[in-house]
């Protein structure tokens, strides 16, 4: 068994009233990994953060912290620490005493306290500051505060409640950075709640993707992003176009997908299929390319263009085809300028058939990322 | 967002809050400087010579009743006032953050406490004592009136205080292991502690100064608002501005101090 | 982990058992007194309404009520007006907010000092022989002294709005000062003027304050009798101060009648007002 910060997450419900927010929820995150929870506002992982830590407790179901059922076990005693979304420094409090509090807590001598907490400043640089107020800070400093703060006690387990949301775009790339370098030289589990897909993406060993109070899909980085489970998981991680349709035939695992249009797709499936039955596939978007299908095994569809979007390394291509959704292709750059497309041309996709990935989950919610509300 | 300075308006207006801060203070003044008028003055200027001769009569003559045990009483229900509607308040106030049953049902009675004539709930509380067999007495049935006062203007305030009041400051001494009263001890009372002052303030002023809901709870020892409401009307001599004087620097020192302590703090802290 | 949950009903006990205490069973008894009987020396448990009766077949209740809420009324007109024009001078135009923060303060720090001292504070200044009428007659205005000023009901006005503007101004200039400056950009950036401002984003934006400054000064008129005994010399009379005299001949049940038709009456204004506001939303923000 792991002694740095597995957590098993078994059966967890929470409900507040009517409303479920967590519902029958198994989850293990495996000690020393940097976990990432995502999911729309109110999909849960907020919640499931805050039971971990204690800050809720459970409607059902048991949290086990290295093996060690933690469900009754009071806050601050449960090998857990907790950055909060808005530091939550106290404000009366110079920063070696906001950073030693948990010491203060313990019981630890004055000198002692003042001691470790100076060498925590010190490994966030910030000891210079050491006896200003909270308020004499910028955003990122106070951030590295409430780090400093959380890691005094030395938890096994670190839990960033959207750590980076109130930092600008550029302090919150640098921190992602120092993040995930303090996760690599502590080897504890962090547990990093998000709302921002580049984010969970750069930083997970783990990600988690949560809707309504439910784990949609739990894996790698890549394998979220590549082989998403459900049209859910694909549009909200993004990168995807979805296209539905039904079986028309079978042969050899590989199904004959029939869109709503009439276009006929070939899609290889991880499982039986049956004639009839409907079926969801997503194609990533830089896979495409514009032209007509030269050889046999490739996938094709028609539309109008009705965006073009310049973004650097790449062109955003937005297609009308009929009866589907919003189409996207994502050219390179040097493709796209080698002959330019213009709004309201009628052109050709076309893709190799072994993009076509199955997905086998039903969800079909949009999950359109939203701010979270606490 | 201001509008023009300097325009008519604004001297219009200025004139306006001019006039009212007068009218505010001017009746004041007179009294101040008529407490004290010389040993053969009367209420009214012109002043004949100044001295201090009107305060030193309120003290030492027995024409003015008991004003020494009706001050020291004042001050005692003052300071217990103050403590009580402080500690209750926190309290209440913190409990109110969350949703439970019968909130509203306490937060109406402290509105009805609020808007009730007086002296009707001096009555009530007065019968009360009289119904059960106590004997109204400034300690208890008084104290009981003057935080029927304190009280209601006790938990507004705390309303106020704890709107800037982040409940994750609570959650994050928690996570460092603080138990509910070490949380308290340590991060809510300190972070809230000029909130409270002026909690504190409110639950001693408006106590110390308390008239209509005395006057039939009290019993046979009276406090300080009701001597004077007494000699309003039986003394004509300048003692009446004496005591007015008098009694209105114990106010304004308390909320002196109350600011100055507030104004270091907030100080402190930015 | 229960105590989680029990943590709000512990936390709100003691003020909660306080004011059951020292509120709720007050008005009870005064209900129940209401109802009972007495000889003038004695209380006697009965059940009936010959207390209410004589309350509603006296010509004298009217009057009464009449009086106190002209009284109110007009307490309520100036009130306001100052209010209202003290509190926008302080939140728009004066520019620097630790003026604005100090001004404030001076229009609410007579609201921790004594009303009786405040009240009595009139008398040499509206006397006979007081500061106004020197005045008057040194610039030879007049010959005789102005006898309306004091005791008489000018004067009991007078002192209401003196000593009550400030629960009016307070409210007003907490929602006042909320106003997003983005708000009155806006409008001037639609074409509005000042005045158009005024009229159609300020005083709309500020009606929460006028409401809650307006509960504070209907509870405060109607349930004096120390400010219209004093200061009208005797002459005028309040609901209470009528009350008052009851409660002096020791006719408690009586008096306990009236006390509940005036709580009915100033809980049914308050009511009214608080239709309109929503004092608990409005504190929170």
């Amino acid at each position: 068994m792991s002694m740095n910060g597995e957590i098993l997450i078994e059966r967890v419900t929470k409900k507040y009233g009517p409303v479920t927010a967590v519902d029958n929820l198994d989850l293990k995150i495996e000690g020393g990994s940097y976990c990432c929870m995502i999911g729309p506002s109110g999909c849960g992982k907020s919640t499931l953060l805050r039971m971990i830590a204690g800050h809720e407790t459970l409607t059902a179901g048991s949290i086990k912290i290295n093996g060690n059922d933690v469900t009754n076990v009071r806050t601050g005693q449960r090998g857990t620490a907790m950055m909060f979304q808005s530091y939550a420094l106290f404000p009366h409090l110079t920063l070696t005493d906001n950073v030693a509090f948990p010491l203060k807590i313990d019981k630890v001598s004055t000198a002692e306290r003042r001691e470790r907490g100076h060498e925590m400043l010190d490994r966030v640089q910030l000891l210079h500051l050491a006896d200003r107020l909270p308020s004499e800070l910028s955003g990122g400093q106070q951030q590295r505060v409430a780090l400093a703060r959380a890691l005094i006690t030395n938890p096994q387990v670190l839990l960033l409640d959207e750590p980076l949301s109130a930092l600008d775009e550029f302090l919150r790339l640098r921190m992602r950075v120092e993040l995930k370098r303090l996760q690599n030289d502590l080897g504890i589990t962090f547990v990093h709640v998000t709302h921002t897909q580049p984010e969970a993406i750069a930083l997970a060993d783990q990600v988690v993707v949560m809707d309504h109070g439910i784990v949609e899909q739990t894996g790698s980085s890549r394998e979220i992003y590549d082989e998403p489970h459900s049209p859910y998981i694909a549009r909200f991680m993004g990168g995807q176009n979805i296209i539905s349709g039904s079986v028309d035939s079978e042969e050899n695992g590989q199904a004959m997908a029939v869109d709503f249009s009439g276009n006929r797709f070939v899609v290889s499936s991880k499982r039986d299929v049956k004639a009839g039955e409907e079926l969801n596939f997503a194609i990533r978007r830089d896979r495409i390319r514009i032209g007509s299908a030269d050889g046999d095994h490739q996938s094709a569809l028609t539309g109008i263009v009705t965006n073009l979007e310049y973004q650097g390394t790449f062109v955003k291509v937005a297609l009308d085809v009929e009866g589907h959704e919003e189409f996207i292709i994502y050219l390179p750059d040097d493709v796209f300028f080698e002959n330019p497309l213009e709004t309201g041309h009628t052109v050709s996709a076309h893709w190799p058939n072994e993009m076509n990935f199955h997905l086998l989950g039903k969800n079909d919610s949009t999950g359109n990322p939203m701010e979270d509300s606490h | 967002m201001k509008f023009s300075n300097r325009s008519l308006a604004f001297y219009l207006l200025a004139g306006f809050f001019a006039l009212f801060v007068a009218f505010l203070y001017g009746p004041m003044i007179i009294i101040f400087v008529l407490s004290f008028q010389g040993e053969s003055g009367g209420l009214t200027f012109p002043m004949r010579g100044v001295s201090t001769h009107w305060f030193a009569d309120l003290f030492a003559s027995s024409r003015y009743g008991d004003l020494g045990g009706a001050l020291s009483r004042s001050l005692i229900l003052g300071l217990a006032s103050l403590a009580i509607t402080a500690v209750t308040c926190l309290f209440a106030g913190l409990a109110f953050r969350n949703k439970f049953i019968g909130s509203s049902v306490i937060f109406y009675l402290a509105i009805t406490s609020l808007v009730v004539p007086g002296i009707l709930l001096g009555l009530g509380l007065g019968q009360l004592f009289q119904l059960v067999g106590l004997r109204p007495n400034w300690f208890t049935s008084g104290l009981a009136s003057h935080l029927s006062w304190t009280l209601p203007f006790g938990l507004l305030i705390m309303f106020a205080v704890l709107n800037r009041f982040d409940g994750a400051w609570e959650e994050a001494a928690r996570d460092a292991g603080a138990k509910y009263w070490e949380t308290l001890k340590f991060v809510t009372i300190p972070i809230l502690f000029p909130g409270l002052i002026a909690v504190a303030l409110f639950g001693f002023t408006l106590s110390y100064d308390e008239l209509q809901r005395s006057l039939l709870t009290v019993g046979a020892d009276n406090t300080l608002p009701i001597e004077i409401a007494n000699m309003t009307q039986n003394v004509t001599t300048p003692a009446l501005y004496a005591i007015g004087t008098f009694t209105s620097a114990i106010s304004f020192t308390v909320i002196g101090i109350a600011f100055v302590a507030i104004s270091i703090i907030q100080k402190r802290r930015n | 982990m229960t105590n989680r949950s029990l943590k709000p009903y512990l936390e709100a006990l003691p003020y909660a058992l306080l004011l059951v205490l020292i509120v709720g069973v007050p008005i009870a008894t005064l209900i129940t007194i209401s109802f009972w009987e007495t000889d003038g020396l004695l209380l006697y448990p009965a059940f009936s309404f010959e207390n209410y009766r004589e309350l509603f077949t006296s010509s004298l209740t009217l009057t009464l009520y009449l009086d106190t809420i002209k009284f109110t009324l007009l307490t309520l007109f100036f009130s306001m007006i100052i209010g209202f024009t003290c509190s926008y001078f302080l939140v728009f135009f004066v520019k620097s907010l630790k003026v604005q923060i100090a001004l404030f303060l001076l229009c609410t720090v007579p609201f921790w000092t004594s009303a009786t001292i405040r009240m009595i504070s009139w008398v040499p200044f509206l006397g006979k022989e007081g500061v106004f009428n020197s005045a008057v007659q040194g610039i030879g205005l007049t010959d005789t002294p102005l006898e309306f000023l004091l005791f008489s009901d000018f004067a009991v006005v007078l002192t209401y709005v003196h000593l009550f503007t400030l629960f009016m101004i307070v409210p007003i200039f907490n929602s006042m000062s909320k106003i997003s400056p983005s708000v009155i950009e806006a409008a001037r950036d639609a074409g509005a003027n000042d005045f158009d401002i005024l009229i159609n984003i300020i005083i709309p934006l500020t009606k929460t304050g006028i409401a809650l400054g307006s509960i504070f000064i209907v509870a405060l008129v109607m349930g004096d009798f120390f400010v219209v005994r004093i200061m009208s010399g005797g002459q005028s009379a309040s609901v209470v101060s009528a009350m008052k005299n009851e409660i002096d001949q020791l006719y408690y049940p009586q008096a306990a009648a009236a006390a509940v038709l005036l709580i009915a009456m100033v809980l049914i204004f308050v009511s009214l007002i608080l239709r309109v506001v929503d004092i608990r939303t409005e504190l929170a923000r």
